[in-house]
């Protein structure tokens, strides 16, 4: 069974080796560094999750959200967040994200939510 | 032969004061009461009686007198009429009975008095004019008159025995002039019956409309000592005047004729013009002697009153400035008490505030005085000194009671424009002697002043309390600042932590199981340790906004420093295809400053404009001499900032760089306001941005 394809949004290379850590064993990762690099690639590529940051050089995770919307681009996506205003997260969700993750985040928690996230 | 006897000029002076008393009174009284019109009409007729006196005294002949005697006894019924009339009112009698029989036996006298029974003939008298021959019933017509005229002033006594107070002193005063007057009048019956005593007493009448007069027009029967004394200076004065020439006149006029033959008139007149020239001076200057002498007393504390009404503006305490007035008053007027009573808004009515003097009032009572109280209504309606004496003239019994409860013998309202500030109580002189007008007029200027006094002192009390509001205010607002920016920083902190915590936590949480993969080993070094270093970046950072290291100030030439501080970063703009241009004047020009804090705002400014041109652009630095001031404008033509961000470029954690905290323009700014100086910023989105610094010239 082919592994489920991840695309890893952060500007951070601390957060995409530690992300990489975590879920390089059983998925498939990619990575962006910033906003635009996000929407070409979902445009070129298929992803079964997206783990968007919020705070991204360029376009910024939310900026990326309304694109996708715009665009009709449906890849579900887990936001990340170093921010501890509920207001971010409630702003992504309502921009068609599926769940958000805050920094700094447990190993099992997000297996756990990934998991859930790919399952259905 | 017409003469003018002493009798007639008596009666000429009856006529004049009389009527003149009558129209004051008519004109001059503000509310027409039955009191007012009896009192006129007593008035007219001693005036009348005085016209026929006139009359009769000019010697028209025996047929001529005889009727204008007749006439004349027609006044002398009714005086006694109308004077009992007069006394009823002001008495409030209420016996109608003994009323109606007076008018009734005036009327039948009236009847009588055509025929021969009460006068039988004129008979010439005292060689100058005819007098009234007594008929059978003149005895009777008499007695009957005086019975009139001590019945009345009985029924005065009875009441002046009952009263007390300003209404004692007016119905004194009015007894007094009278009897006088009456006793004056009673002179002329004596000739009638054959006691040939020339009626000298008819000039005495004139006191009595003279005396009331004076006191109806000036609402004042402040004491009969008083009223006599200006009475008598107005009588002696006239008396002067047209006594003398008619004097000279009368006793000189032999030897005149035959000086000055038909124009011996002369004199007498040149006389009269003279002393009519000099009356009003000579009168003003007893007035005056005598007020010095009266009130003397008086006039001193009434000059310290006026200095001290000028003094109080300054004292700025309601306190102190209440029981000053108090103090003062009591000790220099030495009056019983003195008190002030002040509005108070809290309590919404007149509170006691001080008392002072051996019956003053007990503080602890904390009397007070509502908006609608009585007192304060009449005092707020007539606006005027209330005493014993204006409340006569404004009557008000719970005003009366209130007085008294408050041992008051005036109260003084404080006015400004319209309002009551508060009221001045004084109880009464410990000398027992009357206040008077002047009094008044010192009290009132008093109580002004004391009330624009106190109005200040109130307003400055509440200037005061205001700014301590504003002051705690602002402390609550400063310290509520202090929780924001705390708060703001500590957001800003965490999320810049956070992101190499995760990385740190992520990879010391697989360090155990990866530990011999070379691999993980090479990145876990690398990325832990670059995040440890971040992370004590930002703490530095932090620390150095928080608490900036203390001012080394010196003389420095902002142009060396810029200048120093450019040349650090032209390797950097070339190789990023920035251009830069130093337009660098004012070169002696120094500001008192920490060079090295300046260099960091220099550099920051440039970087943060470097780092809006990735793309390469044009970077000017600009220092120019503006009045004492020196101006540094750091210009670039970089992406600028959008406008719905730049209220927030200050605050610290705040960026719209890809990297950085956000905390460079925030130590700058302080930098700037370390040093006195002041920063603006411009920004057009897309088109560049320019900081612009004004340091204060060293002088």
């Amino acid at each position: 069974m082919a592994k489920s394809r991840i695309l890893i949004a952060d500007d951070e290379e601390g957060i995409r080796e530690s992300l990489s850590l975590i879920l390089g064993t059983e998925y498939e990762l990619s990575f962006a560094v910033d906003g635009e690099e996000v929407l070409t690639k979902l445009e070129h590529e298929s992803f079964q999750l997206v783990l968007l940051d919020i705070k991204m050089p360029k376009l910024d995770g939310l900026e990326v959200l309304k694109q996708l919307k715009q665009q009709g681009l449906s890849s579900p996506v887990l936001i990340l967040t170093a921010y501890q205003s509920i207001e971010l997260a409630k702003e992504a969700i309502r921009l068609g994200a599926m769940n958000y993750l805050s920094k700094p985040f447990e190993r099992n928690h997000i297996m756990k939510i990934v998991h859930e996230v790919l399952e259905k | 032969m017409m003469r003018i006897t002493p009798f007639a000029i008596s009666g000429l002076f009856i006529a004049v004061s009389c009527l003149g008393v009558a129209l004051l009174v008519f004109f001059h009284q503000p509310k027409q009461k039955p009191l007012n019109t009896y009192f006129i009409f007593f008035e007219l007729t001693v005036s009348l009686w005085g016209a026929t006196a006139f009359l009769a005294g000019i010697d028209l002949g025996p047929d001529i007198a005889l009727w204008v005697w007749k006439f004349a006894h027609i006044s002398i019924t009714f005086i006694p009429v109308f004077c009992y009339q007069t006394v009823y009112s002001l008495c409030g009698l209420k016996n109608q009975k003994i009323l109606k029989l007076i008018y009734i036996q005036a009327l039948v006298w009236l009847c009588i008095l055509p025929s021969n029974i009460l006068m039988n003939g004129v008979q010439f008298l005292f060689n100058s004019y005819y007098y009234p021959i007594n008929g059978p019933l003149y005895l009777v017509y008499v007695v009957c008159w005086l019975g009139i005229v001590v019945v009345a002033h009985y029924e005065l006594w009875r009441k002046y025995l009952l009263v007390k107070g300003f209404e004692k002193k007016s119905l004194a005063l009015f007894f007094l002039a009278n009897s006088l007057a009456f006793l004056g009048g009673l002179t002329n019956f004596l000739p009638v019956f054959g006691l040939n005593i020339y009626p000298w007493g008819n000039f005495i009448i004139p006191i009595f409309p003279l005396a009331t007069g004076y006191a109806i027009y000036t609402y004042r029967f402040m004491s009969i000592k008083v009223a006599i004394t200006k009475t008598g200076i107005l009588l002696g004065t006239y008396l002067v005047v047209l006594g003398i020439p008619f004097a000279v006149g009368w006793k000189l006029r032999p030897q005149l004729e035959s000086w000055l033959q038909n124009q011996w008139w002369l004199v007498p007149l040149g006389l009269c013009t003279t002393l009519a020239t000099i009356g009003p001076f000579a009168y003003a200057y007893f007035q005056r002697q005598a007020e010095n002498r009266l009130f003397r007393d008086q006039q001193r504390y009434q000059r310290t009153l006026q200095l001290a009404a000028r003094g109080m503006t300054q004292v700025r305490n309601i306190h102190h400035l209440t029981k000053l007035i108090t103090r003062l008053v009591s000790r220099t007027v030495r009056v019983t008490h003195a008190s002030i009573f002040l509005w108070d808004a809290s309590q919404q009515r007149y509170v006691l505030r001080s008392s002072h003097g051996s019956k003053r009032l007990a503080p602890e009572s904390r009397y007070g005085l509502e908006k609608t109280h009585p007192l304060i209504v009449w005092l707020k309606e007539h606006r005027q000194v209330l005493s014993e004496e204006t409340l006569f003239r404004y009557p008000n019994q719970l005003v009366n009671q209130e007085l008294s409860n408050l041992e008051a013998a005036i109260v003084i309202p404080g006015l400004i424009s319209k309002r009551l500030i508060g009221l001045l109580v004084l109880g009464s002189k410990r000398s027992d002697a009357e206040y008077s007008p002047d009094d008044f007029h010192a009290f009132s200027t008093l109580a002004h002043e004391a009330a624009i006094a106190l109005e200040n002192a109130s307003s400055y009390e509440e200037l005061i309390r205001i700014n301590e509001q504003l002051k705690a205010a602002s402390e609550r607002l400063v310290f509520q600042e202090r929780l924001a920016a705390a708060g703001q920083i500590a957001t800003g902190m965490a999320h810049e932590i956070k992101n190499p915590l995760s990385a740190i936590k992520t990879f010391a949480q697989y360090l155990p199981e990866k530990y011999n993969d070379p691999i993980f080993r090479e990145k876990f070094f690398r990325i832990v340790q670059s995040e440890i270093d971040r992370i004590n970046n930002i703490v530095k950072e932090l620390s150095d906004f928080a608490k900036p290291s203390p001012l080394q100030l010196q003389p420095v030439r902002l142009k060396e420093v810029v200048e120093d501080t450019i040349s650090l970063l032209s390797d950097q703009c070339l190789k990023h295809g920035i251009e830069i241009q130093s337009v660098l004047s004012g070169d002696g020009a120094t500001v008192q400053a920490d060079p090295q804090q300046l260099k960091q705002v220099v550099l920051n400014l440039a970087l943060n404009s470097l780092d809006a041109m990735p793309g390469g652009g044009h970077l000017e630095v600009r220092t120019e001499l503006d009045q004492g001031w020196i101006k540094l404008r750091i210009s670039d033509s970089g992406i600028g900032i959008p406008l719905n961000e730049q209220h927030r470029i200050w605050d610290p954690f705040f960026t719209t760089k890809e990297r950085g905290m956000g905390l460079g323009l925030a130590i700058v700014r302080g930098i700037v306001e370390r040093h006195s100086g002041q920063i603006t910023l411009t920004s057009t989105s897309g088109k560049g941005t320019s900081v612009e610094i004004l340091l204060p010239l060293l002088i």
